[in-house]
């Protein structure tokens, strides 16, 4: 399957528009402990990771993440700043990890670390303003647990993606 | 699809999940912590048993200690994972946590590691 573009833009555009409806649709599914989510629409920012289009993999992701907050009604709110937070540190979790492991860790793997970023970004920053200590303790343990199914899933609709064999070229003007 | 180097990457979640669990530090005169933001906080003694409402504009709580635990009864939130999390004791070195209200209940107290003396 092969999709075309005449611009970078347009993957980014139609590509955010997709990972912002996963996000959107997670919104009605209630995990049992606060700060974790599956992070369904990672799964498209690991697809680009892995076809190399790093910058594109990074706008999808911040577009998301505004998209969002702005439909969940929480722009700029702490909420969405704790949101936009784990994106960062998730998104530098897997662009590290793919640049410098390759093929040689599965898309598991990284998954799984990204979600346990994000989560645990969140908790930390949660305990710092509020609890004014960052503690490494047992609700770390809970959330790192949790995490991994939730990067489990999202690695399983990543693969899926990947082994739909999908082509995004960018052709140039004039070509 | 599985390779060779996840396997250490497996391991350092292993080790991540167990690390809090082998600190197990106790606490020394252990105090019940209630604050709620940065306009709430109270201390609570551990060992009086008793249920305490915490109400003002922007929160409403109600706490129970019994039996050296503490618990949230009820909150005024959505998702209550707060009044969910169940009984917190002293050993357990975690905390209640409701973010819709910014409260977090948690042990205080000196921490003492289990090692007697470190002889070199």
């Amino acid at each position: 399957m092969k999709f075309t573009y005449s611009s970078r833009v347009y993957i980014i555009a139609v590509f955010s528009a997709l990972a912002s409806m996963l996000q959107l649709l997670e919104i009605f599914i209630i995990l049992p402990i606060p700060f974790i989510k599956i992070g369904l629409a990672n799964s498209i920012t690991l697809y680009f990771l892995k076809k190399r289009e790093y910058l594109s993999a990074f706008f999808i992701n911040m577009i998301r993440i505004f998209v969002g907050g702005f439909f969940s009604a929480k722009l700029f709110s702490l909420p969405f700043l704790f949101s936009l937070s784990g994106g960062i540190i998730s998104f530098s979790v897997m662009y590290f990890l793919i640049v410098f492991f390759r093929d040689k860790i599965s898309i598991t793997v990284v998954s799984i670390f990204s979600a346990v970023a994000f989560n645990l970004t969140q908790y930390f920053l949660f305990s710092k303003i509020f609890g004014g200590v960052m503690e490494y303790d047992t609700t770390v343990s809970v959330i790192i647990l949790l995490s991994i199914p939730a990067g489990i899933i999202t690695a399983i609709v990543a693969n899926g993606i990947l082994n739909l064999n999908v082509d995004i070229v960018i052709t140039k003007k004039g070509s | 699809m599985f390779r060779i180097l996840d396997i250490l990457f497996y391991i350092l979640i292993v080790i991540a999940i167990v690390l809090p669990f082998l600190r197990n530090q106790e606490l020394e005169n252990p105090q019940i912590f209630v604050t709620a933001g940065d306009n709430f906080s109270k201390s609570l003694d551990p060992g009086i048993d008793s249920t305490y409402h915490f109400h003002n504009e922007k929160l409403d709580i109600e706490v129970q200690v019994k039996d050296g635990k503490v618990r949230m009864t009820d909150s005024h939130c959505k998702t209550k994972y707060c009044v969910k999390y169940g009984w917190l004791g002293k050993d357990d070195n975690g905390k209640i946590v409701c973010m819709p209200q910014k409260v977090i209940i948690k042990f205080t107290g000196e921490k003492e590691s289990k090692i007697d003396a470190v002889v070199g």
